[in-house]
Formats: C-alpha cells, sequence, structure tokens
C-alpha cells in the first residue's frame, strides 16, 4: 500500500507541477482548446477575470477576433462557439458573470437562442467546478493539459496567424439608434425571446454598462434570421450598427465561410476600436 | 443520478459510512439490505421520484410471484400453477417493458387508419423510466431460475418466507432488482448469482486493490475517454449535408471514435458499478473483456456486453433450441436473438437492424468457420500473423460501420456518410484527429494491455507492481480532474 501510494503522489505531484509551470509560461491561458465547448469555458473563466473595460459577446464569430486579431488591453472576448450572446448575457443578468462598462453584443447570432444552441455552456457557467477552476487555475478550463498540446500544434500550424496593423473596414455606415415604428413583425416565439433579451439589455444598462449591437462580417447560412437581432435593437432602443452594410465583396476572407481570418478579424477589432471601443 | 455527479458522491460517502455501522448479529444484515434499498431508491428517484411506482411496483408484483411459484414447486402442483404464475409474471414484467418501451413503435408501425394521431402522440410522449430494460431482465432472471430449480436451496428458503418474514424475503428480492450499482445499465446479473451474496458484510472485507483498479479505471474511461470524445462524434449526427459534405477522414476519424466513446462510456459505467458492488461487499459480473481485440463478430460477442450476451444465451437462445435442432434451426435462432436483442438497446427499428446485421455476421461466420474448420492451425507464424491481421481488420471495422445504424437516425443519413467517404475531400481536420489520437488512444492501450494480459500474461504480471501501479491511477486521476469532458450522461441509460 505504502509504495502504491508513493507512486501515486509522486506522479500526481509532478503533473501537477508540471502544469502549474505550463500555465504561468503562457500567461495564464491556453490559446486554444481541441473542444469548443471547453475553449468557450475557458474564454470566460480568463476574460472575466481583472475588470474588463469593454466586452464582446457573441458566438465563435467573436471567439475568433480574440484568437486572431491583436489583444486590446482592456477588452474581453466572451465568445461562445455554438451559441450566442444570450448565454453570457443571462449569466450577467443573473449576478453569475460580471458586466462591463461597454459591452459590443454581436447580432449574427442571437437567434440561434430559438433552438438553445449554447445551452451546455450555459449550465457550465453555473456549475460548481467553473467555480472551482475560477478559485484554482489548474482545474479551470484553460489549464487542461490537452489544451497545452492543441495549443501548441495550432501555433506552429497557423505561424504569424495573429494579425496585426491599423486597417479598417472599408464601410461607411455608424452605430445608430433604430427607429421603434421599424421594429419587424415576428412569430410568438420570437417576440417572447426579444422581449427577454430587451429585459436584460434594459437591466444592464440601468446598471451603468453602455450596449451596442453589431452584425459582424460571417453571417450563418443555417439560421440566419437577421431580424431578430433588429426587432432586439428596435425594442431596447441600443446603437445598431451592421458592418457588412457596403462592405464590398473580398473586403475580408474566411477560414469556412463563417470565421474570419487572422487579416479580416484584425480589420473588424480596428473598425471596433475605432466607433465603439473607449482608448 | 450519475455516478459523475457531485450529489452521487455525497450518497456514496454517507451510505458507505452508515453500512458499516458496527452493528452485531441478525440485525447487520437487516440494517445493511435496508440502507441499500433506501440509498437505491435515492439514486433512482433523484432526479424523478415518481419513477420508484413503477420500480416498486415491479418489486411487489414479483416478489408475490417468486413466492407462489416457490410455494408450488414444492408441492405436488397437478395443474401447473407454479408455471402459471411464472408465466403471468413474465407476461407482466413484459407488459410494463412493452408499455413504456414499445408502445410507441409498435402503434407507430400500424396502419395510420388504426390509430389517430393524438393517441399516437400521447404514446410516444410516455417517458421511458431509466432502466426498465435492465430490471425488467433482472425480474425475468430470478423468476425463470426459482421456476428451473436452478437457485440454491439457501435462496428458495429466502424468498419463500411467508407471515413476519416475508418482509426480508421481499427486501432481499428487492435488493437484486434495485441494488443501485446496477440498477439502471446493468451488468445484468442473474439472481442465482446474486441473491446468495445477501449476508452481513464487514469493512475488512473489502477488497479495495479490485475497488480502486475498477473506479479509477472506469472514471477514467468514461470522464477522461468517452466525454472528451463525445463532442467530436455529435457531429455524426448534425444531419445528412453536412456529413455528405465532410471528407473521407473527417468521417473515419469521427467513426472510429464513436466506436472508442461507446466502448469507453459503457466500459467505465460497468467498471464503476463493478467496483461500487465491491465497495458494498457484492460481486457483478465482468462486462467487457477487450472487445476490439476481436478477430470475428463471434468472438466480439463473448467480449462485448458479456452479461446481457449471457442472459440472451440462457433465456432465450436455449430455450429456442440453441444449436441443438439443426444448423437451420440454428441460424434461425442466432438471427431472432440477435433482432430481439438490438431491439432491446432502444425502441426504435434502426437498432432492430443493427442487432439483425450482427446476427447475419454471426450466421455467415458460423457457416464459413465451420466448412473451414480443418484448416485451421497448421499454418506457419507468419501466414497465422497475416491471417490474424486480416480477420482483427474485418471485425474491428465490421464492427464500427454497424454502429452507423446504431448512432444515425436514419438510412438518408448513413447513406450520407458514404456519400461523404467517396467525397475524395482529403483535409485533414484538426479537432477530430487530436481527440481520436489523444482520447482514442487511451483506449487502444487499454486493449493492448489486454493483449498482452492474454498472449503474455507473465509479462504483463511483471509490469504489475504497486509503484508502477499508483504511478498510473496517480496520472489517470490527475487527467480526470484536470481534463474532463463536457459533463453527459450514460449512453446505455437511455435503454
Amino acid at each position: 500500500m505504502l509504495r502504491y501510494l508513493t507512486g501515486f503522489i509522486v506522479i500526481f505531484a509532478a503533473c501537477l507541477g508540471l502544469q502549474t509551470v505550463a500555465l504561468r509560461l503562457s500567461g495564464g491561458k491556453t490559446l486554444k482548446s481541441e473542444s469548443n465547448y471547453f475553449s468557450s469555458v475557458a474564454r470566460i473563466q480568463t476574460e472575466t477575470q481583472g475588470d474588463p473595460k469593454v466586452m464582446l459577446l457573441g458566438s465563435s464569430i467573436t471567439g475568433r477576433l480574440g484568437d486572431r486579431a491583436e489583444k486590446i488591453e482592456g477588452v474581453a472576448n466572451l465568445g461562445c462557439d455554438g451559441g450566442s450572446a444570450m448565454v453570457t448575457l443571462r449569466a450577467m443578468d443573473e449576478g453569475i458573470l460580471p458586466a462591463a462598462p461597454v459591452m459590443i453584443i454581436e447580432a449574427n447570432t442571437l437567434a440561434y437562442e430559438l433552438e438553445h444552441r449554447g445551452r451546455e455552456i450555459g449550465t457550465a457557467i453555473r456549475s460548481d467546478w467553473f467555480k472551482v477552476g475560477l478559485k484554482a487555475p489548474n482545474l479551470g478550463a484553460t489549464a487542461r493539459p490537452t489544451a497545452f498540446a492543441y495549443s501548441w500544434l495550432m501555433a506552429r500550424k497557423a505561424e504569424g496567424g495573429v494579425a496585426s496593423g491599423s486597417e479598417v473596414l472599408p464601410i461607411t455606415s455608424k452605430p445608430r439608434v433604430l427607429d421603434p415604428a421599424t421594429l419587424p413583425a415576428l412569430d410568438e416565439k420570437s417576440t417572447a425571446l426579444v422581449g427577454e433579451m430587451a429585459g436584460i439589455l434594459s437591466r444592464l444598462k440601468r446598471k451603468g454598462s453602455e450596449i451596442s449591437i453589431v452584425m459582424l462580417p460571417g453571417v450563418p447560412k443555417d439560421f440566419p434570421r437577421k431580424e431578430i437581432a433588429v426587432a432586439l435593437a428596435c425594442k431596447s432602443g441600443v446603437p445598431w450598427w451592421d458592418l457588412t452594410e457596403g462592405l464590398p465583396e473580398n473586403a475580408v476572407a474566411f477560414t469556412d465561410g463563417l470565421h474570419l481570418d487572422a487579416p479580416g478579424a484584425q480589420k473588424v477589432m480596428n473598425t471596433l476600436r475605432a466607433q465603439l471601443i473607449p482608448p | 443520478m450519475l455516478f459523475n455527479s457531485f450529489e452521487f458522491l455525497v450518497l456514496l460517502a454517507v451510505t458507505l459510512l452508515l453500512y458499516y455501522l458496527p452493528i452485531a448479529g441478525r440485525l447487520a444484515r437487516v440494517w445493511q439490505v435496508g440502507l441499500l434499498l433506501v440509498a437505491s431508491s435515492i439514486f433512482y428517484g433523484w432526479e424523478n421520484p415518481k419513477l420508484l411506482i413503477l420500480l416498486g411496483v415491479s418489486c411487489a408484483a414479483n416478489s408475490l410471484a417468486t413466492e407462489r411459484i416457490l410455494f408450488w414447486k414444492g408441492r405436488d402442483d397437478p395443474d401447473g400453477r407454479s408455471k402459471k404464475w411464472l408465466t403471468a409474471a413474465i407476461v407482466l414484467n413484459l407488459v410494463f417493458l412493452a408499455f413504456f418501451k414499445y408502445a410507441g413503435i409498435i402503434y407507430g408501425s400500424l396502419p395510420g387508419a388504426w390509430i389517430s394521431q393524438d393517441v399516437l402522440k400521447w404514446i410516444r410522449s410516455i417517458p421511458l423510466p431509466i432502466g426498465i430494460s435492465f430490471y425488467t431482465f433482472h425480474a425475468l432472471s430470478l423468476l425463470i431460475d426459482v421456476h428451473r430449480n436452478v437457485v440454491t436451496e439457501e435462496t428458495k428458503e429466502r424468498l419463500s418466507r411467508r407471515g413476519a418474514g416475508r418482509v426480508a424475503s421481499a427486501s432481499d428480492l428487492s435488493l437484486y432488482i434495485v441494488f443501485f450499482p446496477q440498477l439502471v445499465a446493468g451488468p445484468i446479473v442473474k439472481a442465482r448469482n446474486f441473491i446468495d451474496q445477501i449476508r452481513a458484510k464487514l469493512w475488512r472485507d473489502i477488497e479495495w486493490k479490485a475497488v480502486r483498479r475498477c473506479l479509477v479505471t472506469g472514471y477514467f474511461l468514461k470522464i477522461f475517454v468517452a466525454d472528451n470524445l463525445s463532442e467530436q462524434t455529435a457531429m455524426l449526427t448534425i444531419g445528412k449535408e453536412a456529413l455528405a459534405a465532410s471528407g473521407p477522414i473527417n468521417l473515419m476519424a469521427m467513426l472510429y471514435s464513436y466506436g472508442f466513446q461507446i466502448f469507453a462510456d459503457f466500459a467505465g459505467y460497468s467498471l464503476i458499478a463493478i467496483g461500487l458492488g465491491l465497495m458494498f461487499g457484492y460481486r457483478l459480473p465482468e462486462n467487457f473483456n477487450f472487445p476490439y481485440l476481436s478477430l470475428s463478430i463471434t468472438e466480439f460477442w463473448r467480449r462485448w456486453h458479456l452479461s446481457l450476451s449471457a442472459w440472451l444465451r440462457d433465456y432465450l437462445y436455449i430455450p429456442l433450441g440453441g444449436n441443438r435442432m439443426g444448423s437451420g434451426r440454428t441460424y434461425v435462432n442466432l438471427f431472432l436473438v440477435m433482432f430481439l436483442g438490438g431491439l432491446w438497446h432502444g425502441a426504435e427499428w434502426k437498432f432492430a437492424l443493427w442487432g439483425t446485421l450482427h446476427g447475419s455476421l454471426l450466421a455467415a461466420e458460423r457457416f464459413i468457420f465451420r466448412s473451414r474448420a480443418g484448416d485451421l492451425g497448421s499454418s506457419s507464424l507468419p501466414v497465422r500473423l497475416l491471417r490474424d491481421g486480416v480477420r482483427w481488420v474485418y471485425a474491428f471495422h465490421a464492427v464500427m460501420f454497424l454502429w452507423l445504424t446504431f448512432l444515425m437516425p436514419d438510412m438518408a443519413n448513413i447513406g450520407a456518410f458514404f456519400g461523404g467517404l467517396g467525397s475524395g475531400d482529403l483535409s485533414l481536420p484538426g479537432q477530430p484527429l487530436f481527440a481520436l489520437f489523444v482520447y482514442g488512444g487511451m483506449v487502444v492501450l487499454y486493449h493492448f494491455w489486454g493483449w498482452l494480459k492474454e498472449k503474455h500474461p507473465e509479462r504483463a504480471e511483471r509490469l504489475i507492481h504497486p509503484l508502477a501501479e499508483g504511478a498510473l491511477h496517480g496520472l489517470m486521476v490527475f487527467l480526470i480532474l484536470t481534463n474532463p469532458g463536457a459533463p453527459r450522461g450514460f449512453i446505455y441509460f437511455q435503454f
């Protein structure tokens, strides 16, 4: 029994030590996990630390902006792969996650909520394990041993994958408040969803957050339903900005038809920074 | 309640502490059986206490029927009343199973004019009580074993008590049906192998080495391997358009991953169940014996879900005549048993198709291997290795491709999968390949260990050193804690 315990404790401690060192070397977070679920959880666990001034909420479309564009100090990316901004908005409304003074909501996938996409991540945020991961980084999603290996492989594969530069999107549109009279007609289920989302935005605004809804380049082909996001902007009175409006074809490129490549992500971030992100 | 949930760990700890309280004499047994019944009820009814009603009815009805069967078997029974009780009890169990599990598929297969859509919708909305297939099989095993007289005198005496002793008798029988480690997904225990184990248990008799091996390996297979693979394999069910647009490398990586996931999920569950059983002093049967080492489908079924195979053999295949009634009838029996075994997994024709295809391969192998039996054994080593290699490739891929019928919602999706295989898109998908390599690799290593134990037991024995085993378990527990997959239920819970 003693020999068994010795072997157990030595290896367990060695693994824990190695993981701690790796976590420090990586600056407290891994780049990417082989699991979209854990990539999202890791993003939320790490990005909500340290009182960010700006938060980007959305799906993997938003998530890739954080992975592929230059990091802007004070800007947290809470993109939920497979989900929508509603996953994190609900958690903020319930006080589980902190809100930031400026919040940019991705419009592209808000309609996903009609199909409860991203529910798994919502459940994860509310779990005890998520809280344990916040307190003990070694048990957090960003410190998964496989995430170190996968991030290392990704970094080798995509050398120079994170872009830089100051180029913005070639568009002339600006954020604007939509006329409530232009509220599109919706079915009962969509109306209920928009009502719930507007309620959350109104409560967050009352707590002092400045909120904008932004349509990013990259529209999901399987479930576009842009009218849900437009209706939310009309009902809540928060500024609406469609970055695809007047955007020339081929102005940005995608890796898979939906997610921006690194130069595209950088242009979008520069554009957002110019209008919505305070210096 | 799930074995991999926090509330289960609390229930387990409390039950274990109370279970081994130092209680003297005959009370110890009563206390322990009662406590396990309470713990099992909490475990089963945690999410939906209403399910306990059906389980309770099942225990009460089977307890009464067992007592009656034993009563009449112990007497001159010219009217065959014991058989009538047996038949009635079997019918009742099967009616429960049919109503809750198969009503939808039965009525859904009727012509539209025979049944209104509203009734069909209501029937399909009836929730499936978790584990009903497993506890029904337990009950049938009990009734048939008692009627066949293959239980010990001690068991007979215990289960036939009347008057005040009936409570103890019903408790023993209920414990056999509801014992929480095996209640919802097996291993399927035969009555004759369980009831005699019911006696007062002592802390010092716990086989801790076996317990920790089962629990660490079981939780590792479930939490580190199966749960991590499931995110990748979910892509196999996202729709036929996506499948048809995927390349062959991506699809095969996901298919292999699913084969490894379902093994890790179910074998992991079974190992946890066996380990938990041992903690409470009960030995449950092995359920898996490195199935992906099989060189044929016949061998696969001797290594996969052993307790189900044994149940089907003892209570279905042999009563149907087994292989004693000529080769034609043997093929029919194989086919029928596998068809029903497939349908046992779920109330969908795809499961029947899965079972039937396995049955067809079993019949084909029986025909081919019997006619070539004389050719075997005389070949040289390289020829034997080549032959075994070819057989392994055949058996492994037959099992893998047949998982498609198990997993996919319909034939259109299976068609789309094969369409994607022929698409010619040879791009390397990062996430599925990484997951297959890392998590699926663990299943490969586990089978390599099984191969070593079978082929070179003395070398395997030398490797089992307490220090090395402790180190391995330290690594596995580290990965369970730091690298779990997204929490998911066990695949076999739905059956």
